[in-house]
């Protein structure tokens, strides 16, 4: 069990959400940065869509009722535990009674706390996460507050952690091969043209080429960018219809909205673009305030990142399971 | 009685020459004081050995930390941008990488790094000597 002793707004628990129910109007919700998630559960041996803590304001504060294992993992937010530093994305053996803290993150915006066994709330329509805007899952659909204490699952086949813990090469770090760099400061994020990008006429070359800045109006269920407004060639009414993450709709303002975890399921704006799955983790740990491009992908593309993502993680999870195995014999 | 220098000459090849008879593949003795590493591997001319021993200073106080399993060694955790002095649990004299993995090698309890005996990028194996460690002033 877990103790939240300190916690800003909008702190919750997450997993990867609850697919087949957007027909319904359910949004899928689920953590921001699935990669970070994924990993996280991967170094602790649990399955990779146990829930976590997603904290996205600081500081952050958790007392440990009784010993586990955990790992912070997505944004590098000088955790410490007892006071004592802990490095971004090593898994550790915890104490009962010990202290974990998040301050304000020095890279990304999201923190993952995952712990062995993954948060146990009760699942609905299949899932652990929070939706704050159904008040649903998670902790009474509600985000975090001090006070609350939360009951952790147990591990099927847990991992015998060495005292010093283990580690994972940070991912932006270890995939950069199949991700592109920042250029001039701004996140490369790649997209897909989508249904209606022929409306935009010119209007449409000037979506790749500019810089976007996400805007304060930007929150889990979508960001709003900031821009030279692109609007279609003549004013379009559309039917409502639906939507997932990664849609790019341009309202009549013509500055875009990214659909996110939290998103929408039906909307009438026209969708110039879709943000490739693999690449929404990057938007999930982008600062407001930061700046963006998007450049064109093909499905192809997606599909071959997607597969590189997949094997890392992959490969995150058996070598994990090797090195504890082997210092288990070793020492 | 006294103990056995673990780095004389003579006592190495002693046990060398004991370990080929015995058929053994290696032997690691870790005093506080001292450690030895002896490796005798198969090769086609006979057996090859590899030595590695390593004896505290004058104040007895520096200790040797070895790899616990193989891997990459590495200083410090070159893939991270935000916290370039942070460590894992104890102070941390580097890591091991294996594959995506980064296994952080603890120096001890109030240990501190004295040097690195292995240069960044190598491969060391079990019981290979990677860093002096002191305590801590």
């Amino acid at each position: 069990m877990i103790e939240i002793i300190q916690t800003g707004p909008f702190n919750t628990v997450q997993d990867l959400g609850r697919p087949g129910f957007r027909n319904i109007g359910v949004t899928t919700s689920g953590a921001m940065d699935p990669l970070a998630l994924k990993i996280g559960n991967s170094l602790l041996g649990n399955e990779a869509g146990a829930a976590a803590l997603e904290i996205q304001t600081y500081p952050f504060k958790l007392r440990f009722s009784k010993a586990t294992v955990f790992v912070v993992t997505g944004a590098d937010c000088g955790a410490s535990l007892d006071g004592r530093t802990v490095q971004p994305w090593c898994a550790l053996s915890v104490e009962a009674g010990q202290v974990l803290e998040l301050g304000q993150p020095r890279v990304g915006t999201r923190a993952y706390i995952c712990i062995a066994g993954g948060i146990d709330v009760a699942p609905v329509m299949g899932s652990r996460s929070t939706s704050l805007r159904g008040a649903f899952g998670g902790r009474e659909g509600r985000f975090l507050i001090a006070g609350d204490t939360l009951q952790t699952g147990e591990v099927s086949s847990p991992l015998n952690l060495p005292a010093a813990g283990i580690s994972v090469v940070d991912p932006a770090f270890a995939l950069a091969d199949v991700y592109p760099a920042h250029e001039d400061g701004a996140l490369v994020i790649r997209a897909i043209p989508a249904g209606e990008y022929g409306l935009f006429g010119e209007d449409a070359e000037r979506f790749w080429s500019q810089t976007w800045k996400i805007s304060t109006q930007s929150d889990r269920t979508g960001y709003r960018l900031m821009g030279d407004a692109i609007k279609p060639t003549t004013p379009v009414e559309m039917r409502s219809h639906g939507v997932v993450s990664g849609v790019v709709q341009v309202p009549p303002s013509g500055e875009a909205i990214i659909q996110m975890a939290d998103a929408n399921t039906a909307g009438g704006y026209p969708k110039i673009a879709g943000v490739i799955e693999v690449d929404l983790w990057r938007l999930g740990q982008a600062r407001i305030g930061s700046r963006l491009r998007f450049v064109r992908a093909t499905h192809a593309q997606a599909a071959e990142v997607e597969k590189a993502v997949a094997a890392f993680i992959d490969d995150v999870r058996r070598t994990a399971r090797l090195v504890c195995g082997a210092l288990q014999v070793l020492n | 009685m006294s103990k056995l220098d673990l780095s004389d000459p003579a006592i190495i090849e002693r046990l060398s020459a004991a370990l080929e008879v015995a058929g053994i593949n290696g032997i690691e003795i870790t005093r506080p004081d001292q450690s030895l590493l002896i490796r005798v591997a198969g090769s086609a001319d006979g057996h090859a050995r590899q030595v590695r021993s390593s004896k505290t200073d004058v104040g007895g106080a520096v200790v040797v930390v070895t790899a616990p399993m193989v891997g990459e060694f590495w200083p410090s955790d070159l893939s991270r941008t935000g916290a370039p002095g942070a460590f894992a649990a104890g102070d941390t004299v580097g890591f091991l990488k294996v594959g995506p993995i980064l296994l952080p090698v603890s120096a001890g309890p109030s240990k501190c790094l004295r040097q690195h005996l292995v240069e960044p990028g190598t491969i060391v194996g079990f019981g290979d000597p990677i860093a002096e460690v002191e305590p801590e002033a």
